[in-house]
């Protein structure tokens, strides 16, 4: 899983576990306390070999390199699927409304089994300063807007 | 209107006790309510499973529209939201999330939301 402390590597590490998947988590060093904490094993070092790679750090190309020949690559940006190389299947998954299967999830928050991480809470008046700190990068979480 | 649909009031500007609030906005409204069910005009209970003032959370797809995470108001289908549990507040649960009520004409619930997520 690239991007394994992100938002979208943060629910997939536990979801991917649950369908019995064994999963490595690539993050910065920083981050390997939050990403061993969901179950998965770490690595700051993104080398090749991997049966499947979910690539939350929209690493592209440079994550299908990752992948084993004939392995698998799962991207998240709809519309811009990597080429298939060396027998590697890319696909792309973009979230679709389900609402049984959101209950399912935020019972799954409720009970610790998702991460629900919030970076800060900030009144709407700070909404510029926040989207400056996202596009800097390195934050963990979501901002929350509030009044 | 899209039938069954949940209309959602998504506000940065909403406190928490005007979210909270059992009666629905009046101007939006044309049916009355009995307890947390609300009867159209034909005194017929409407066909939404969400109870007056429940907390929902729900998810809005797709990048081609004209609307995010600021607007005001959104109509999303009912069967694309769920209920918040009681043990998720409305900062860790905070896509889309929003207090309901139905619409009677439509066959539509609204709700209103207290923040904002930044994405």
């Amino acid at each position: 899983m690239t991007g394994a402390a992100g938002a979208v590597g943060g629910y997939v590490v536990p979801l991917a576990q649950d369908r019995g998947w064994r999963v490595t988590g690539l993050a910065r060093a920083e981050d390997e306390k939050f990403v061993r904490g969901l179950g998965a094993a770490f690595t700051a070092d993104a080398a090749p070999g991997w049966d499947a790679v979910a690539d939350g750090a929209v690493l592209q190309e440079q994550g299908v390199a990752l992948v084993r020949d004939g392995g698998l690559f799962v991207g998240v940006q709809p519309g811009a699927a990597p080429p298939e190389v060396r027998g590697v299947t890319v696909r792309v998954v973009v979230a679709q409304p389900d609402g049984a299967r959101l209950a399912q999830l935020l019972d799954a928050t409720a009970s610790g089994g998702l991460p629900a991480r919030v970076h800060a809470v900030v009144p709407l008046d700070q909404v510029a300063a926040a989207h400056r700190a996202v596009a800097k990068g390195g934050v963990r979480g979501k901002y929350v807007l509030q009044p | 209107m899209v039938p069954s649909a949940t209309r959602s009031r998504i506000s940065a500007l909403k406190s928490t006790s005007q979210l909270c609030r059992r009666t629905p906005t009046p101007s939006r409204q044309s049916g009355t309510l009995e307890g947390s069910t609300f009867r159209g005009n034909d005194g017929e209970p409407l066909p939404v499973d969400l109870a007056v003032g429940s907390r929902v959370a729900g998810l809005v797809a797709g990048f081609d529209r004209d609307f995010g995470t600021y607007a005001e108001q959104l109509v999303v289908p009912a069967r694309d939201t769920a209920l918040v549990p009681d043990g998720l507040d409305l900062v860790t649960a905070p896509r889309s999330r929003s207090t309901a009520w139905p619409q009677p004409s439509s066959s539509t619930c609204s709700a209103t939301a207290e923040a904002g997520a930044c994405w």
